[in-house]
């Protein structure tokens, strides 16, 4: 075995595993039966450790990411589980087909969606990744391979789905694409006085466009928290649209760490925000851009990741049910006043649907917060733990290197009923990882 | 049409040769030992580009199985060009290993692929204005102790490719060798490597620029060539004591 330094994507945390890398089915099922631990890696994007461990074999997918069948007249395309949605997308767009949940950066796989049932933009209209999953095949060394979908082994399948990798190794999937409604995306913007006014506008909008998200300064007090924009967009057809092109210089959990000092701090966050601000106040307050910028807006822009450097970052995302929402709101101002905790990212989302196991959705609203990897702000989320506790909420676990398993269980209704399905399947647990081991299922 | 048969189109260089050429409109055949690999290729090339691609189970090291591919080649599909880009290694190649390991390396890398275009350019039917390619390795520029039995096997390929040269450079039949430097494939993955290995996907572009080349051996990366160069100038006193 050749060990590994690996990094989580905030890079928090370090882990070294023996990773290997497939090419052909007879070696990946031979990888996965000679480890008595293992777990699926992707891209290796997520924040947390969700894809390694020490002394755990990781396997990364990357090889197996072919275009297996497309069905036009039953709206579906099968894939292998490494492919990247950014691939998927540059086949599907040309034939006039669409996926409608997708995460901000295209080199993520359609494996790591599956494992976070990841959301995007149109999570308040599409929901998360998995309603779009007609089936799975599953291999599992003391199972074979199994076929997964909401008729045949229901309930493995709705394991799998935000099941972090932990029933298997997704072998492929059958997914559910939808026709394209244009070829661009027509982006108004809205600007807005704090977080309130935000979520107001939002809830307002939401019926008339696909998408719909804001970008807001935390770093400001009192009446003018959350002082940004939202953004609405929807499908339109423009004459001139993109060019598709490969993606190169793409970010990873190692090359993100390439600044080893990091440039984000309590001094350089709030100019960064104001000229950010300022910098959208003056631009168009309409305009329309190609589907590929649209749906990677990170794509090109991750300079912001390498900013934070080899100390990394620390991102919470989490849902508020709709009905604590501006309490919560009120509470996270005197909160971030007192800590004085800089915030370079506050983004809002609309959230719909219900919970079930550790799937993060809910309905509500969800508000994602990026801040430097320091310890001296690690109570700062701490203490927001509690607070989203207290209006009944959930944190993203994708997006969390610190959560404990007492805290998941607290936020998280489904936890034993995730804990228990999981080991009423694999008893031995042999898919595991460092987040599994930290939050203890 | 252009038709192409590529030997070893499960993985690496092979699939990603496979992906190109199908881009470029070739009629494929697809050639490795396993079924389940070359049918996810041949339909994810067939739905990427609308190319024709045929899967192609063979395991080259049994005579049965060639004589069938040659069948195959000689009265339906009838090739323009063919791709060898088979390679096997193994793991503490020192030149001890078990005698199975050792034959199964010569196997891969040389006694089937000798057996293979000897059939080939033999018959006259195939004797026309081929175009083979060869994917060798910059292994083959100086024997080394930590893979003795691969280098031994593709020096000895490269070789018997030379002599084919030699033996059709009056004829039409175009021998070209690709002498390859690290790849990312898993030939080369997880290992500490002297330089970058490079995108399996960059090297196939390569080899299908270099189809029209009146070269005989090509390196790739080309920088690869001056450190060839350099390695079989290292003095035998120095040599022995370098481990790489």
């Amino acid at each position: 075995m050749a060990f590994t330094k690996i990094h989580s994507f905030d890079g928090t945390e370090v882990y070294e595993s023996d990773v290997q890398r497939p090419e052909k089915y007879s070696q990946l099922l031979s990888a996965i039966t000679n480890s008595t631990r293992c777990i699926a890696r992707g891209a290796g994007l997520s924040y947390c450790a969700a894809s390694g461990g020490n002394n755990l074999v990781s396997i990364d997918l990357t090889r197996f990411n072919r275009i297996l069948a497309l069905d036009e007249a039953s709206r579906l395309v099968k894939v292998e589980a490494g492919i990247s949605v950014g691939i998927l997308l540059q086949f599907l767009i040309p034939k006039g087909w669409y996926f409608p949940v997708l995460p901000g950066y295209p080199t993520i796989t359609i494996g790591g969606c599956i494992a976070n049932n990841i959301h995007g933009k149109s999570q308040f209209n599409a929901g998360n990744f998995g309603n779009f999953i007609a089936e799975l095949t599953l291999f599992h060394p003391d199972h074979g391979e199994l076929t997964c979908s909401a008729k045949e082994n229901n309930e493995l399948f709705l394991l799998t789905i935000g099941g972090l990798g932990l029933t298997g190794i997704i072998l492929d999937v059958t997914l559910i694409i939808e026709p394209l409604k244009g070829n661009s995306i027509e982006k108004s913007k809205v600007k807005c006085q704090n977080l309130f006014e935000a979520l107001e506008i939002m809830k307002d909008q939401k019926d008339q466009y696909e998408y719909v998200y804001s970008w807001n300064n935390l770093n400001l007090s009192s009446k003018k928290f959350g002082e940004g924009f939202v953004y609405l967009e929807k499908f339109c057809n423009n004459v001139k649209s993109e060019i598709f092109t490969r993606y190169s210089d793409t970010i990873t959990s190692e090359n993100r760490q390439s600044l080893k000092l990091g440039m984000l701090n309590s001094f350089t966050i709030p100019i960064m925000c104001a000229v950010y601000y300022n910098q959208d106040r003056i631009s168009k307050s309409l305009s329309v851009s190609g589907l590929e910028k649209s749906t990677f807006p990170i794509y090109g822009k991750e300079i912001y990741f390498r900013l934070f450097g080899s100390s990394g970052l620390r991102e919470y995302q989490l849902i508020i049910p709709n009905d604590n929402a501006e309490r919560f709101i009120s509470e996270l101002a005197k909160l971030k006043k007192e800590s004085k905790v800089p915030i370079a990212l506050g983004s809002l989302k609309i959230f719909q649907g219900t919970n079930r196991h550790l799937n993060f959705c809910l309905d509500g609203v969800c508000l994602a917060i990026d801040i430097p990897n320091r310890p001296r702000y690690l109570n700062f989320f701490s203490v927001l733990d509690s607070l989203v506790m207290k209006h009944n909420g959930i944190a993203n676990l994708a997006k969390d290197s610190r959560l404990s398993a007492e805290v998941v269980s607290k936020m998280y209704s489904g936890y034993h009923d995730f804990k228990n399905g999981l080991n009423r399947f694999d008893p031995v647990g042999r898919f595991t990882s460092s987040l599994r081991e930290r939050i203890g299922v | 049409m252009k038709k192409a048969v590529i030997l070893g189109a499960s993985s690496g260089i092979g699939r990603s040769l496979a992906e190109l050429l199908g881009a470029e409109g070739y009629t494929l055949l697809l050639c490795a030992r396993s079924q389940k690999d070359l049918d996810c290729n041949a339909r994810n090339i067939s739905l990427m580009s609308g190319s024709v691609v045929i899967p192609f189970v063979v395991d080259i090291n049994v005579k049965r199985e060639r004589d069938e591919l040659f069948a195959y080649l000689d009265t339906d599909f009838k090739p323009d060009c063919i791709f060898i880009t088979t390679g096997e290694i193994s793991d503490d190649d020192n030149g001890f290993q078990d005698e199975l390991v050792i034959k199964s390396l010569l196997d891969t890398n040389l006694n089937s692929l000798i057996f293979f275009l000897s059939s080939l350019l033999r018959k006259p039917s195939h004797n026309r204005n081929h175009k083979v390619f060869i994917l060798s390795s910059v292994a083959t520029s100086r024997a080394r102790r930590n893979n003795v039995v691969y280098a031994t096997s593709k020096t000895a390929f490269d070789f018997y490719c030379q002599g084919l040269q030699h033996l059709f450079g009056q004829d039409n039949i175009q021998i070209l060798i690709f002498r390859l430097g690290y790849i990312d494939t898993m030939m080369s993955y997880g290992k500490h490597l002297l330089f970058p290995a490079s995108p399996p996907e960059k090297a196939a572009w390569a080899i299908v620029n270099h189809m029209e080349s009146k070269a005989r051996i090509i390196y790739y990366p080309a920088f690869w060539r001056l450190i060839v160069n350099i390695v079989k100038i290292i003095p035998w006193s120095i040599y022995k004591k370098v481990n790489f």
